[in-house]
């Protein structure tokens, strides 16, 4: 696997505009209580350029009502879609979902062959070591209908 | 022969099959039974050369047909190819890992052997010719789909999510279901390689 040259500074601004991603989820949308839902796991697998990457995600809700994941958006594509593998005869289909749900004190999990986004445009290929920003907008189904934005990083594994 | 065969299983079977000391354990993927000649696999590499599966005999080679802008199923599949290529160790050596793919409208020969290669350098991947990709999926019993429509990133497409053992005597011998476990490719590649 070769890596580009210019690897060390995609990774540097891809770095920054993680924090950037951070702080502003932190401020513009700070829930009246501590965030209920958190990332427990993230990481993706190898991408070629110009091929969709598919990233595996596990969100843990701990409200007592459930949670609805709304949007996903990630500075380093031009959209992420919520997708999920359904094997019908051992014919491997993908369907595109416009939400999630996290069940109450239950988990959303992202997992090969199963429940994962997918990533269009993502400007480079994806090697072992990247890391991947995400944006979760996620509602929660109370009364308030209450929003948070919830971030990610989800780091290319080794296959 | 296949009768003779059938029932040699069926009597391996009743005398408790793998655990009896004479004959072979048995395989633990979905054994295909019989066993019948792998079909023809010749494809133009990337680099020119050619792939003959029929010039691979000695070897193992696992087949598996995908295409490059799977982000799931494929993927993973040779994620877990390259387990088992480190599991086997020297072995590995007698295995083919070759991917082909069932796009060919998108994937050139070059972009199917870079996505094989991206699990491991060794990896062969292929990207037949849209004229030929019919004949070779239906005579290894699989199918592929353009799906329109699904995704904002261009088509997808349904494939068998199948991979496939062919053993040193050039026989398609093993089926595995996606997500099988890397230990029991790794035990039935090294049974056929004995
Ligand atoms: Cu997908």
């Amino acid at each position: 696997m070769t890596m580009p040259p210019d690897h060390a500074r995609v990774r540097r601004r891809t770095l920054a505009l993680l924090l950037m991603a951070v702080s502003t989820s932190a401020s513009a949308q700070r829930p009246a209580t501590a965030p209920s839902v958190t990332v427990r796991e993230a990481w993706a697998r190898p991408c070629l350029l110009g091929t969709p990457c598919g990233v595996y995600v596990t969100l843990a809700n701990g409200a007592a009502t459930a949670v609805d994941v709304i949007a996903v958006t990630s500075p380093q594509a031009t959209t992420v879609e919520m997708h999920e593998t359904m094997l019908h005869g051992g014919q491997a289909h993908m369907m595109a979902h416009p939400t999630a749900t996290i069940p109450p004190r239950g988990v959303l999990e992202g997992r090969p062959g199963k429940w994962h986004l997918m990533l269009g445009g993502v400007r480079r290929a994806l090697v072992v070591g990247d890391s991947i920003a995400l944006t979760f907008t996620v509602q929660h189904q109370d009364r308030a209908r209450r929003r948070e934005r919830i971030a990610a990083v989800a780091i290319v594994r080794a296959p | 022969m296949a009768g003779t065969l059938r029932k040699w299983l069926v009597s391996v079977a009743l005398t408790g099959g793998a655990a009896s000391a004479c004959t072979e354990p048995a395989l633990r993927g979905i054994a295909i039974d019989p066993p019948r000649a792998a079909p023809a696999l010749a494809v133009t590499r990337d680099d020119g050369t050619a792939f003959d599966l029929a010039r691979e005999r000695g070897k193992v080679v696992l087949l598996f047909f995908g295409y490059t802008h799977c982000p799931d199923v494929c993927p993973t599949t040779l994620a877990d190819w390259s387990k088992v290529r480190r599991a086997l160790g020297a072995d590995s050596a007698r295995v083919r890992f070759v991917f082909v793919s069932v796009d060919p409208a998108r994937d050139t020969p070059q972009l199917a052997q870079q996505y094989a290669a991206q699990f491991h350098a060794s990896f062969i991947g292929l990207s037949p010719d849209t004229l030929d990709l019919p004949a070779i999926q239906y005579a290894f019993g699989v199918t592929s789909a353009r799906e329109t429509g699904t995704s904002a990133t261009g088509y997808l497409v349904s494939h068998a999510s199948q991979s496939f053992l062919v053993a040193p005597d050039g026989a398609l011998r093993v089926m595995y279901s996606f997500g099988a476990r890397v230990d029991d490719i790794v035990a039935d590649v090294r049974q056929v390689l004995r």
